[in-house]
């Protein structure tokens, strides 16, 4: 009888994960290319670019936000010009939405140029809190980035965001 | 007539109604600036995000870690892969709003000698003094620090 019970048991924890596993598909990986100019004058120190959206947009076409299972930063590279702009010296970077807190998302310290001529980000491992941040209506990007002198005009930043979406069939 | 009268009605509680608002971001916008803590470890830069307000550390009195010889970074940090953040820039003040009447709530503030966030209200007792309260649950049981604001001072002629 008790091994009746297990063999049941069994089947229906794998079929849970069967059934489980084949609600999710993964979409193809998104990139989001976002430009902040900040605006100037800009002090020694920490300073702050800010870039507002809807993760709405960063979806495949015909998708609505109710429909993703989760998503991740999977690659984040900023570029500045710097043969016009200060090198910053570190970065993080940061999300936020007007129902959830700001979480920190990455950072760069020592920040040097890759062989594309990009400061790649290094993206906090723990990323649960994204689904909540971008279920909102609308979210923040925020750059903090630091320079070592002061820059009397704007000061403009790019940034290439990948993110691998799963979504609910 | 009556259609007129109406319509002036409407306009009238609409221009009450923008001056109020308008009141009240310049009132919660009282926040933005630097302020400094009663223990002087810190600066911290307040502005505002997305019609919310953060404070960050934009001054350090010891910026550099004795031990590594290095900027000084969030190692205290729950989160492993964050340990190294600079903590200066670093936000530790989060998600503060304007509830009126000189007072800011629905924030946090980040200790980052031990890693711990607490809820946190913020209070404008004058132009350049706030009672910041941290606490656990419930505002009783919290602790105030007064912080004051940083004012820059005019050179003389």
């Amino acid at each position: 009888m008790v091994k009746f019970f297990r063999a049941i048991a069994l089947i229906m924890t794998s079929s849970a994960i069967l059934v489980s596993c084949g609600e999710t598909e993964l979409a193809a990986m998104k990139t989001q290319q976002i430009k902040i100019e900040v605006e100037g004058p800009l002090f020694e120190g920490v300073n702050t670019g800010t870039f507002d959206f809807n993760f709405q947009d960063v979806l495949p076409e015909g998708k609505q936000k109710e429909a993703v299972k989760e998503a991740l930063l999977k690659s984040v590279k900023i570029i500045v010009d710097t043969a016009i702009f200060p090198v910053p010296s570190s970065f993080t970077l940061s999300l936020a939405s007007p129902n959830t807190s700001m979480k920190e998302c990455g950072f760069l310290n020592e920040a040097k140029l890759n062989s594309e001529g990009k400061f790649e980000i290094k993206l906090a491992k723990d990323q649960d809190f994204l689904s909540e941040v971008l279920q909102d209506k609308s979210q923040t990007i925020v750059i903090d980035f630091n320079i070592a002198e002061d820059w009397y005009d704007n000061y403009s930043i790019k940034a290439e965001i990948d993110w691998e979406i799963k979504l609910k069939k | 007539m009556k259609k007129n009268k109406s319509i002036v009605f409407v306009l009238a509680s609409l221009f009450m109604l923008t001056s109020m608002v308008g009141d009240t971001t310049e009132e919660g916008d009282k926040l933005i600036g630097v302020w400094e803590p009663s223990n002087k470890k810190v600066k911290v830069k307040i502005d505002k995000i997305s019609g919310k307000y953060y404070g960050k550390i934009v001054w350090l009195r010891e910026p550099i870690d004795p031990v590594t010889g290095k900027p000084k970074t969030d190692k205290n940090n729950p989160d492993e892969s964050l340990k190294d953040v600079p903590l200066k820039g670093f936000r530790m003040l989060k998600d503060f709003v304007y509830a009126g009447d000189g007072e800011w709530n629905d924030g946090t503030i980040y200790d980052p000698q031990n890693g711990s966030t607490y809820s946190c209200v913020i209070k404008l007792k004058d132009d350049n003094t706030l009672d910041i309260r941290g606490y656990i649950g419930v505002k009783t049981f919290g602790r105030t620090d007064v912080w004051k604001r940083l004012v820059m001072k005019k050179k003389k002629k």
